[in-house]
This record gives C-alpha cells, structure tokens and sequence, in this order.
C-alpha cells in the first residue's frame, strides 16, 4: 500500500513538472502582444486640445467696483424749478 | 435728476444726470475734468494750446493727439458734406474782423482793431495734408484753424457718454451744443427750450427731444461792433466775412452733437433755399428762427416742438 501511494506522488510530482516546463517553454515561444503591431510604425493619437477658458469679467460696472479710491468733489448742484433745464440758443 | 453748471469754453456748461447723489458726484466729476483738459487742448485764445501749436507749425509736420486729430478727420468730413460752408480755415477772417481774444475779453473791453481793408488771404481746408495712420498733419504757411464750435460740440458729446457711465440718463450742454442720453424716468422724450434770437431771456418753443444731439448757431449772441460795422462770429467761407443770412438762429437735432453744430452754422449760411437740401442729403432735422421770431423747418423737426 506503501509502495503505491509513492508511486502516485512521484507520477503527480514529474506530471506538475512536466506540465510546468511545458508551459513555460509554450509562453516562452509564443508571440509577445506588442508584436502585432509593424514596428517604426507608431501609431500616436493627439490629445484633444481644450477650448480656451473665457477670462472671468472682475472689472463690472456696479457702484461698488473700485471707485471707492476716487476722491469725489461735491459739485454745487443748483436745481432749476423749471421742467426743464436745457436750452438751446446758441452761446 | 441732479445737476452741475460750471463755466468752460466760455460759455455756461450744463450736467444733468439721473442717479444716485454719490454716482452722478463722480460722474459729474469726470465729465468736468474731461471738459476742461479738452479746453486747454482745442482752446484757440491760448498760445500753448495743442491747437495753437499745431497752427504755428505751418509747413511742417505736427504730431497731433488722437482727441485733436479726431476732430481734424471730422472737420475733413464735414468740409466736403456742407460743400464748404463749414470750413474752419476761417481764423484769420475772424480775428481780421475782432474776434482775437475771448468773447467775454471783448464784452468788456470792446474791439482793438479797425476794419482792414487789404484783401482777403485765404488758404482753404482742403489744403491741409492729413496722415491719420502716423496722427501727422501739415498745414501750409498761412492756415490756421479755430476749432471753437465743431470741438465744442464734439466734448459735449464725449463728456455726456462719460456721465453716462455712472446715471440712466444724463445730458450735457455747452452753451445750448448738447448731447442726451437715454430718457428721463416716466418720460418718452426730453424737455428742451428753444432759446429766442432776440430776446436771450426768453424762451419761444419747449422742443421734445430724443436721445442724441442738438445744437444751436445764431447771429446775435456773439455779436461786437467793429469801428462802425456791426459784427458777428459766423464767417461765411466764400467771402471771409460775417454772414448775412436771413435766418437769426438755426437748430439741428441729428446723432451727433458735432453734426449738429457744423449743420447749425451751415444752414444758416445757406439760408432758406439751399437749406432743406443741404438737412436731406445730411438726414439731419432743423429748426431756424427769422427775424420776426417765427420758427420754420423740416416736417419732422416741427413734430419736435408740437
């Protein structure tokens, strides 16, 4: 009985070693992917060339966009009871 | 509607601008720097002025400003659209005739010179060579310019659109030249007095105006007496003296304050039989006043006053 179950591990182990190297050797002759494709002969596709960005308006035209730093010269409003304020006549 | 009067190109500057008190504070601020460094740069009374300079550079090239050569193309312009009776080539017949200083210098202190009686020395606009692409402009010796209305008109405008930057609607006047912008809140037109040629105190018709421009030329405001002859500042080209013109006072209401002002002195020179054509080829409306104060124009332009 013995003598048997070595006789099956031996015949497994040479199987497993066989099968190994046979695999081995089939992978090592067998064509590599890069391969399928003719060298010197490249294939580079160009990377999508993005849109430029629209530049963020900051210059606005609200009261509040700057003007602060101006220095204002209060005019001497005089208001006319008139309806209305311009006249034409020549000068 | 806020507003500002200031005195400039002598003449009374009128600002009136629909906004806030501190918007149209910077507003009018603006405009009135805008109008007085324009002064300084078209004023003929002053030997520093770009305009002086450039009418002492006679037979050589002078570097003009992009503001001065602007007004030098629109001249060009306007020369060859009125058929020369806006030529402002006319400053030696002016000055010949008194008009040397400042209207409000002669007011006071009256005429220094008599009538001349040498013959007239005119070198017409069209002489002037003009390379806008390098601003470069030749006058030949004897041409000198008086840029006086057609600038004035042409800083009303500019010193308007600046106003407009900070108000919903805005005008500016210089001495009745003025350019509106935009419509007064809850109205469809502008309120605008027809001065009377006769009596500056009065007013003869309330125009309703549209945005744009508007301008006046009339024959009794700037008025002087030379020795014995009576004078006024509106030089008819062709002859190098005062014009006589069967009109008193004429308005042009068009798009531009500029147009207005060459247009008003045109069609006054012109009078009432070449006037309409000269307005229709130039698509622009006109009111003239003659001298019994009756108000004459175009169909459109008397819808204006109705």
């Amino acid at each position: 009985m013995n003598n048997i179950k070595s006789g099956l591990r031996i015949m497994l182990t040479f199987a497993s070693m066989i099968g190994f190297l046979g695999g081995w050797a089939t992978l090592a002759h067998s064509r590599k992917p890069v391969q399928n494709t003719p060298a010197g002969d490249p294939v580079v596709e160009a990377l999508p060339t993005l849109a430029p960005l629209t530049p963020i308006n900051v210059s606005g035209t609200s009261s509040d966009n700057g003007n602060g730093s101006l220095t204002i010269i209060a005019p001497p409003v005089r208001v006319r009871p008139s309806r209305s304020f311009f006249s034409s006549g020549g000068s | 509607m806020k507003n500002m009067q200031f005195r400039a190109m002598n003449t009374d500057v009128l600002m009136a601008a629909e906004a806030s008190t501190r918007q149209s504070g910077i507003g009018f601020e603006k405009a009135r720097q805008f109008i007085m460094e324009s002064e300084l740069r078209f004023t003929r009374f002053s030997p520093e002025s770009e305009l002086s300079r450039m009418n002492r550079s006679g037979g050589d090239w002078f570097h003009a400003s992009p503001d001065l050569l602007d007004v030098i193309l629109l001249a060009q312009h306007y020369v060859e659209q009125t058929r020369g009776l806006f030529d402002p080539s006319i400053l030696p017949d002016l000055r010949r005739v008194g008009y040397d200083r400042t209207m409000d210098m002669i007011r006071s202190d009256g005429v220094f010179y008599l009538p001349d009686a040498a013959p007239r020395q005119h070198t017409p606009f069209d002489a002037i060579v003009i390379r806008p692409d390098e601003s470069l402009i030749s006058l030949p010796h004897g041409l000198s310019l008086d840029l006086g209305g057609i600038a004035k008109g042409w800083i009303a405008e500019r010193a308007a659109m600046l106003l407009s930057e900070y108000s919903s609607a805005c005008g500016v006047s210089a001495g009745g030249d003025m350019y509106l912008v935009g419509l007064p809140k809850e109205q469809l037109s502008w309120p605008v007095e027809l001065d009377d040629p006769l009596h500056p105190d009065q007013k003869l018709a309330l125009m309703h105006l549209p945005p744009g421009g508007v301008a006046t030329s009339s024959i009794t405001k700037r008025a002087w007496k030379q020795g014995e002859k009576m004078r006024h500042h509106l030089i008819d080209p062709r002859t190098g003296e005062p014009a006589v013109t069967e009109w008193l006072s004429v308005t042009v209401i068009a798009d531009h304050t500029d147009l207005c002002e060459v247009f008003a002195k045109a069609l006054l020179i012109a009078g009432p039989r070449e006037a309409q054509a000269l307005a229709e080829n130039a698509d622009i409306s006109f009111l003239a006043v003659d001298r019994l104060g009756n108000i004459c124009g175009t169909q459109k332009s008397l819808e204006y006053v109705l």
